[in-house]
């Protein structure tokens, strides 16, 4: 894939705040010590606020350049319309025969992939079939070269140039004002997202009802005062993971809370999947909220297909009463501690290698 | 296969023995007519000529908790207990309970002692040397009457004697069954879709709790992966999604059943009672799309 600028340069930044940039120093050049200093001396870290409406328990974001800040610093948010970067603009673009021609979106690369894979499938088949066939005869397996072919059918690098196929609907008219496409989508984000935005880095101004809401406001509307809630164990695991660099992003499409992503989305498939678990300290309340083995295999498995390794996340519950004499919420969510536990589906015989 | 023909193999109760709360079948014959049922088990012993390893094994045959209710309900099988339960019995037992058992075994010995003295009777009269009297002809037999120790315990000349204080006691029946601690909810969900003909076996390694067979294994792929929840049990989404994954991912369809609440039929219409009346299992299916 060719873009005009590279992954690495608009994803620099894991996060909306940018640290102050330093030239390198030469130990037998003063005039760079001089440099160095200077540049640190002026030098602000930069924090790129965004804003967002918090509207029935949504959290969206609507003006297209915070979506590009909050996409390209650390990959929060899921486009309404999209898979995950929010792309429906580009894609409709393109469907109505609009503006330049772009790259392929996720979505239409996808769709290209699956595409090749059914063809390979066929050819499978095929092959299959016909060495069936032969089998019965007594020939046992002549078909090398065919395999070879098919091996490169697999292998091959999926061809990107796709040519503009305009798809222009009597309703898509309604999209358009003065013949320009209206960008209709938003980013949503998760609940433990926005308030990591807002607590950790302070880089978002939140509205709720148009009016902005503090920290605290916020905490108390997402979570309840008991301090076993959900929202604070997934706030804790989201906060810790993050702190630690990794990409975090919603795991609901494997079954999962969270999915770490060693950089982000495009550069490689997420690596981990992570379930979080309470741990009180009382053994007879961990033992009325555990769960059966057939639930950590139905999970272990769907994870193991993908390939990923399951993450279990003891969240250590402190009692109440602890909960309550914290202040502040740095206080609060101090109190709480991680266990990590990776888990994976081991078969003696299929982990040879 | 069908109940008719399943009654057909089954004129007689298969015994199956609960050794530590769980189910065996120690008999070749049983295993074959349990197929004829449905009853698939897992094998579970080691195979003496081929100890060191575990991909293939043999007898014996592992039933599920859910299959044993099901044989027993249907009055297919009947349960024998394991040796601490026939010591307890042993120790329960009143003095016309032995002498019954005596009876018992005095007529099996008198028989084979009538049977003896016929043949020697014979043999004399052949040979025309036929002139003591019975009494001591008895009394010869008597020493030569041997002991039979066999190694099958259904030669054993009591067997018939337990086998039959077993299986008509009721209350032993109803108590090992319960001792066997099985789910109800799992047990009405196995019963329902036994009732529609599928073949069940543990889901374990597919994550769920059985997984179903349109038919026997041997000829089919599994269908279903299914599960059990309570009514008012919240299934939470991520289950749903995982479940549906993973279901999709073996190309299967995942299932979750459970039982109607008593309470909530008072709250339907008439006409819905009348369709539910008997059927108060209620599954759904869910399958993943957007696969390619």
């Amino acid at each position: 894939m060719s873009k005009r600028a590279s992954l690495g340069q608009v994803h620099k930044y894991s996060l909306p705040v940018h640290p102050i940039e330093v030239p390198n120093i030469v130990p037998h050049n003063p005039i760079s010590w001089v440099q160095f200093l200077i540049a640190y001396w002026k030098g602000v870290t930069v924090v790129q606020t965004t804003t967002a409406d918090f509207v029935n328990g949504q959290f969206l974001v609507s003006n297209d350049e915070d979506i590009k800040t909050l996409w390209k610093n650390g990959f929060f948010g899921k486009g309404i319309f999209s898979r995950s970067e929010a792309t429906w603009y580009d894609r409709t673009q393109k469907r109505l025969g609009l503006g330049e021609f772009k790259n392929l979106t996720i979505e239409e690369i996808t769709a290209i992939r699956r595409d090749e894979r059914k063809k390979f499938k066929k050819e499978r088949a095929k092959l299959e079939a016909k060495q069936a066939e032969l089998k019965k005869a007594g020939i046992v397996d002549p078909f090398i070269e065919e395999r070879l072919e098919l091996k490169n059918l697999r292998d091959k690098d999926i061809d990107v140039k796709v040519e503009r196929t305009i798809d222009f609907r009597d309703d898509d008219q309604q999209l358009l004002v003065d013949g320009k496409l209206q960008n209709l989508e938003t980013l949503e984000l998760f609940a433990a997202e926005a308030f990591f935005l807002k607590f950790a880095l302070n880089a978002i101004n939140i509205r709720h009802n148009d009016q902005p809401i503090s920290t605290v406001e916020l905490f108390n509307k997402l979570s309840s005062s008991k301090v076993d809630d959900l929202f604070i164990m997934n706030y804790v695991v989201y906060h810790h993971y993050r702190s630690l660099g990794w990409c975090v992003r919603s795991g609901i499409k494997f079954g999962t809370e969270y999915l770490l992503y060693k950089r982000g989305p495009p550069f490689h498939h997420a690596e981990h999947a992570v379930i979080i678990l309470p741990n009180y300290k009382d053994e007879q309340q961990n033992e009325q909220v555990a769960k059966d083995f057939v639930w950590l295999s139905s999970i272990s498995r769907v994870i193991g297909g993908v390939r990923k390794n399951l993450i279990i996340v003891f969240v250590d519950i402190p009692t109440q009463e602890e909960f309550d004499s914290c202040e502040t919420l740095e206080e609060k969510f101090k109190l709480y501690k991680i266990n990590e536990l990776l888990y994976r589906r081991w078969v003696a015989n299929k982990n040879r290698d | 296969m069908n109940k008719e023909e399943g009654a057909m193999v089954t004129d007689e109760k298969l015994p199956i023995s609960i050794i530590n709360n769980k189910a065996f079948i120690f008999d070749l014959n049983v295993i074959k007519k349990l197929r004829f049922l449905g009853i698939g088990g897992v094998l579970s012993g080691t195979l003496p000529t081929a100890p060191q390893q575990n991909v293939f094994l043999g007898l014996p045959l592992q039933l599920m908790i859910e299959e044993v209710v099901w044989l027993v309900e249907n009055e297919y099988a009947y349960l024998v207990p394991e040796r601490d339960f026939l010591n307890d019995l042993i120790q329960g037992l009143n003095n016309d309970d032995v002498l019954q058992i005596q009876n018992e075994k005095q007529k099996l010995m008198d028989l084979e002692q009538n049977e003896k003295l016929i043949q020697l009777n014979d043999k004399l009269d052949k040979l025309g040397k036929n002139n003591t009297s019975d009494e001591t002809k008895l009394k010869n037999i008597n020493q030569s009457l041997s002991i039979k120790i066999f190694d099958n315990s259904n030669n054993l000349k009591n067997s018939e004697f337990l086998k039959k204080t077993i299986l008509q006691n009721k209350l032993i029946q109803k108590n090992l069954l319960n001792s066997l601690n099985y789910n109800n909810l799992n047990y009405k969900i196995f019963n329902h879709l036994k009732l529609k003909n599928y073949f069940l076996a543990p889901g374990l390694r597919f994550g769920g709790k059985f997984i179903g067979y349109p038919g026997d294994p041997l000829r089919y792929h599994a269908h279903l992966i299914i599960n059990t929840i309570n009514w008012n049990q919240d299934i939470g989404l991520m289950n749903i999604v995982n479940g549906g994954r993973l279901a999709t991912g073996v190309k299967k369809v995942w299932l979750i059943g459970s039982e109607r609440d008593d309470d909530e039929d008072e709250q339907e219409d008439e006409q819905d009672e009348q369709e539910e009346k008997d059927e108060k299992v209620r599954c759904f299916s869910v399958e993943w799309a957007g696969f390619g």
